[in-house]
Formats: structure tokens, C-alpha cells, sequence
């Protein structure tokens, strides 16, 4: 009925926000700390994270760590990190 | 000159209110000031692609 999916479609809103809350405040919680990120051709590289744009497809970080020396403040594209990591 | 026929974030925040419904504001203003934060570092720091 009419009354059931529209229940269902606020209990699907409420997960969707609940778990995109969730996600946003992950960020929020990784800014200034130092992460580990995976990336492609098993690559891994470490920076302090500063800021992410809201479509998640650039994370601006600092003194990231590369094989080939520090670079002081650099921008991540989110498609090329396949996992990372930071202690709370 | 006409104007615009429609506000502009107008379709965005329809879309937001699809996806999440009541909380759509509080959902948005986190997305904002998110984005705030990142512009504003950008523009001191301007980082480069590694």
C-alpha cells in the first residue's frame, strides 16, 4: 500500500543519512592525523590529511611521503587510493 | 534577456531531499562546510597533483 513504501522510503532516507553522517564525521575525525593510504601498483604512502571536496574525489593532504621524497602540501585523486587508514 | 528559469541549487536540493529525506538540511550544511574547508586550504596551500 501507498502507507508502506512511503515508510519504507523514510526508514531507507534515515540509513542513508545515518550512514553518510557517519562517513562525513570519519573525515572530520581524520583532519591533521596521519594516514596510510593504498594505492594502485602497490604503492603505499603516507601524509597528514587535511581536507576532502565534498564529492570525494580529491583529498588534500600534507608532507606526503612519497618513494622519491616528502612533498610538503599535494592533492590525492580519490579513484587512485584503494584503502586507507588512521588511528583515532 | 530572460531570466534564469530556474534558482540555481534549486534541482540539488531536491535531489537531497530524495536521498535523505528530513535530514536533508543538516546533511547539506556538514557537505558545506566541508567544501568551505577544503576551498579555503586549497587556496592558501595550492597543492599540486602527486
Amino acid at each position: 500500500s501507498n502507507n508502506c513504501c512511503s515508510s519504507n522510503l523514510r526508514e531507507e532516507q534515515r540509513s542513508r543519512s545515518g550512514l553518510r553522517e557517519r562517513f562525513l564525521r570519519s573525515l572530520i575525525a581524520m583532519a591533521g592525523k596521519p594516514v596510510d593510504f593504498t594505492m594502485y601498483e602497490r604503492v603505499s604512502v603516507t601524509a597528514v590529511f587535511a581536507a576532502s571536496d565534498i564529492d570525494i574525489l580529491n583529498f588534500q593532504v600534507s608532507h606526503l611521503q612519497t618513494p622519491l621524497g616528502v612533498q610538503k602540501e599535494a592533492l590525492l585523486r580519490c579513484p587512485d587510493i584503494i584503502a586507507y587508514a588512521f588511528d583515532l | 534577456i530572460q531570466p534564469p528559469a530556474e534558482r540555481p541549487g534549486e534541482r540539488r536540493l531536491v535531489e537531497m531531499k530524495r536521498l535523505y529525506g528530513d535530514d536533508a538540511t543538516k546533511i547539506q550544511g556538514m557537505e558545506t562546510a566541508m567544501q568551505l574547508l577544503f576551498d579555503r586550504k586549497c587556496d592558501g596551500k595550492q597543492p599540486k597533483y602527486w
